[in-house]
Order: structure tokens, then C-alpha cells, then sequence
């Protein structure tokens, strides 16, 4: 619910998650566009790069929850 | 260590032959001395093959190298520019607006932009990583006009999200280049 990009006098307010999903999408639609020459193999890239980013962000916090504090 | 310059060319090029084993010249077989005179013969024809089979190479690949050259600094200067002079419409909009909401993102998170004389080896690596998303980096203190703030995780959020902005704009000139010089569609 806090994942929305919340711009206040200059300077944006972005929560933990939605700055990693902010970060895989936009990262994740560029390494499509640089490694595949078709439309479709760009779609399927792109998807399974977000989700893996999502996926593998979210395993490595849930990892260093314990010794977060 | 002294073999023909025509030899070391065609290992350079393409392993044509393998060469022999230490077993294989001990046995001392004609065969082997026939390998090696036709290998010989394949090196030595080699270049004058690829002299006749291409006889315009050089201003074809002075050209594309030129175009390469300007397209690559250009995708540099501005995100996805070097894709459009090059007629990628898709991905000159893609890259411009990935690499720009990156590096926007990271500016309005208030991260840290690495000066080009940081003084300490991580800080030149962010400034090559920073430099890397061209004419955004020089707008920094417009979008940063209350500096940088890493005590906030958001403010290292917006570093990482400047400096993954830069890398990604550095591969799209490479893409850039390669597709210039023909090598990709």
C-alpha cells in the first residue's frame, strides 16, 4: 500500500519495496531491449527478469532479517 | 617462438589445425610432415583470399566505424540517442525513458552524485558508473538543489539507482556500436 511514489516539495518518499519493484522494472525493461532482438523474446525476458528480481530481493531480505538488528 | 608472420595471423584468426603433440612429432610419421605442409599451404593462401573475397573492406569499415564513433557518443551524451540516429525508434524511446526515470529516481531520492575528483578509488568508480548517463549527469544540482542525503536509505537507494542508471546507458552504447558496425540487427 506504501509501494506509490509520493513526490513532496522536491523530494520523493518511496518505500523499501516499491523502490526494488521502481528498480527492477525499469532495469529489468533495459536488459530486454539489450539482449533480445524480438518483440516477443523481449516481453518473456523482461517478465521473468522483474520476477526474479522481486523473487530474489524479497529471499535476500527475508535472509538478513535476523541480523538486520 | 619465431614463426612466419602468415602463421600467427591464421592461429589469430581461426584454429584451423591443431597443432601437433609432443607424441606425435616423437613418432615422426610422414603423415604428420604432410599435415604440416598443408597447413602451410592454407596459412600462406589465407590472407590473399580474404583480399580478393572483400575488395572493398576498408572504406566499408572506415564508414561504419566513423557512424559507429558518432552514434556511440551520442547514446552516450543523451540516453538513447544513438539508437534513433541509427533508426531504432522502440529502442531509443525504451532506453531514453529506463535510464532517464532511473537516474531521475535517483535523483529525487536524493542520492549521491560522485564528483569526478573524489580522491579514493570507490568514489572514481561511482563517478565512471555517475558519468555514464551523460548530459543527466550535469543536471544533477538541478534536480538535487538540497544535495545529496545518504543518511536515509533512501538516499542510498537513489546512489545505486544513478550509478545502475549510468551502467545500463554505458551497455546501450555498446549496443549502440555493435549495431553501427553491423555485427547486430
Amino acid at each position: 500500500m506504501n509501494c506509490c511514489l509520493l513526490v513532496i516539495a522536491g523530494v520523493v518518499r518511496l518505500s523499501h519495496l516499491g523502490a526494488m519493484l521502481l528498480f527492477a522494472l525499469l532495469v529489468s525493461l533495459a536488459l530486454a531491449c539489450l539482449t533480445q532482438r524480438t518483440r516477443a523474446g523481449g516481453v518473456k525476458y523482461a517478465l521473468w527478469s522483474f520476477a526474479l528480481f522481486v523473487l530474489v530481493g524479497v529471499g535476500v531480505a527475508w535472509l538478513m532479517y535476523p541480523i538486520s538488528r | 617462438m619465431n614463426e612466419a608472420p602468415g602463421k600467427e595471423a591464421a592461429f589469430g584468426d581461426a584454429p584451423v589445425n591443431q597443432v601437433p603433440t609432443a607424441g606425435e612429432q616423437a613418432s615422426g610419421n610422414q603423415a604428420a610432415e604432410s599435415d604440416a605442409l598443408a597447413e602451410q599451404t592454407v596459412v600462406s593462401d589465407a590472407p590473399a583470399a580474404r583480399t580478393i573475397a572483400h575488395p572493398h573492406s576498408f572504406p566499408a569499415s572506415a564508414g561504419r566505424a566513423v557512424l559507429a564513433l558518432f552514434a556511440a557518443i551520442a547514446a552516450w551524451l543523451v540516453p538513447g540517442l544513438g539508437h534513433l540516429l541509427l533508426g531504432r525508434w522502440g529502442r531509443a524511446l525504451l532506453f531514453f525513458f529506463a535510464v532517464g526515470g532511473l537516474v531521475v529516481s535517483g535523483y529525487l531520492l536524493r542520492g549521491n552524485v560522485f564528483p569526478a575528483h573524489s580522491g579514493d578509488p570507490f568514489g572514481t568508480l561511482g563517478f565512471l558508473a555517475d558519468a555514464g548517463t551523460g548530459v543527466f549527469y550535469y543536471f544533477s544540482r538541478f534536480f538535487e538543489s538540497a544535495g545529496p542525503d545518504v543518511s536515509r536509505a533512501a538516499g542510498d537507494y537513489g546512489t545505486r539507482f544513478i550509478a545502475a542508471a549510468g551502467v545500463v546507458n554505458v551497455l546501450a552504447v555498446l549496443d549502440t556500436i555493435e549495431i553501427a558496425t553491423g555485427r547486430r540487427r
